[in-house]
């Protein structure tokens, strides 16, 4: 009887207990969404940005109302895009998690366009929450920059 | 089996999510409102774990407490009367929770104004204590 007492105890902590090999592995998968996400983005492809969202997505962009959803989070996109917004690239400052949920801290860069047209620098700051895809992979649950 | 099934309860009860969370966070900000408001800067940083990043918009990242209680100082002698509102509190985790929420603050400038902005922070236990370990903020609701 004790042996199935200890059992039941050691099922529960694996199926539930802290995924030590994703978590350790935080970074790595970060940096891989970070990549894929600015891949889709520097293609100006908004419909392959929103994959990267799971449907109860939130995207929290500065000056703007909350995006919740990929299409809403698509036009949002669409939007920048269309305003010449190119060349995204995140750079991970930190990164943490299990293998449920995985959040990471990034400088962001990109280039835009003054107001007389000419390529100007944009940078900030960002965070992000990724749920991690049966496959490991991870997609993102909420995103917000500055 | 009863014992088993105590067994269960009490270690789903240690890494399930802990329904207490939302209260817990919002009793914290209000603590940290109160620091601010009195200008117990220490205080304020004290509310962050030791290596917490804090992401303020248009300025570099700003991390651990010393640096975070600067920022704060630093912030205050430009806007005052900071009110914080929790929109969602999701677990991630036993000791882990992330908080959207929106805030409002006043300028210090000859012609007050007011700044309506939204957050998202990280929250670490710690101990007994929640703290923020990242803290990320832009303008507008």
């Amino acid at each position: 009887m004790r042996l199935v007492h200890t059992s039941a105890l050691v099922l529960c902590l694996i199926t539930a207990g802290p995924g030590v090999s994703f978590a350790d592995d935080a970074r790595g998968s970060v940096e891989k969404a970070y990549t894929a996400w600015d891949a889709a983005f520097n293609k100006q492809d908004a419909k392959a940005v929103a994959a990267t969202y799971v449907s109860s997505a939130k995207l929290m962009p500065p000056t703007h109302q909350v995006a919740s959803g990929p299409a809403e989070i698509e036009k949002f996109w669409a939007g920048l895009f269309a305003n010449g917004v190119t060349g995204h690239k995140l750079e991970v400052i930190d990164a943490g998690g299990d293998d449920k949920v995985v959040f990471g801290t990034a400088k962001w860069s990109a280039t835009g366009k003054d107001k007389d047209g000419k390529p100007t620098p944009l940078s900030g700051l960002a965070m992000h929450v990724f749920e991690r895809q049966a496959d490991g992979s991870l997609k993102l649950r909420l995103q917000t920059f500055n | 089996m009863s014992r088993m099934a105590l067994v269960i309860a009490f270690v789903l009860a240690l890494i399930g999510p802990a329904p207490a969370q939302k209260a817990e966070i919002e009793a914290a900000n209000a603590k940290w409102i109160e620091l601010f408001n009195r200008g117990d800067y220490a205080g304020v940083a004290s509310f962050y774990a030791a290596d917490a990043i804090a992401l303020p918009p248009g300025s570099a990242m700003v991390q651990g407490r010393a640096a975070i209680e600067a920022m704060w100082k630093g912030m205050a002698e430009q806007v005052s009367d900071p009110k914080l509102t929790t929109l969602d509190v999701k677990s991630l985790g036993p000791s882990a929770a992330r908080e959207i929420g929106t805030f409002n603050l006043k300028t210090k400038s000859a012609t007050p104004q007011d700044v309506i902005g939204k957050y998202v922070v990280v929250w670490e236990k710690v101990g007994d204590d929640w703290k923020l370990a990242t803290d990320i903020w832009n303008d507008g609701k």
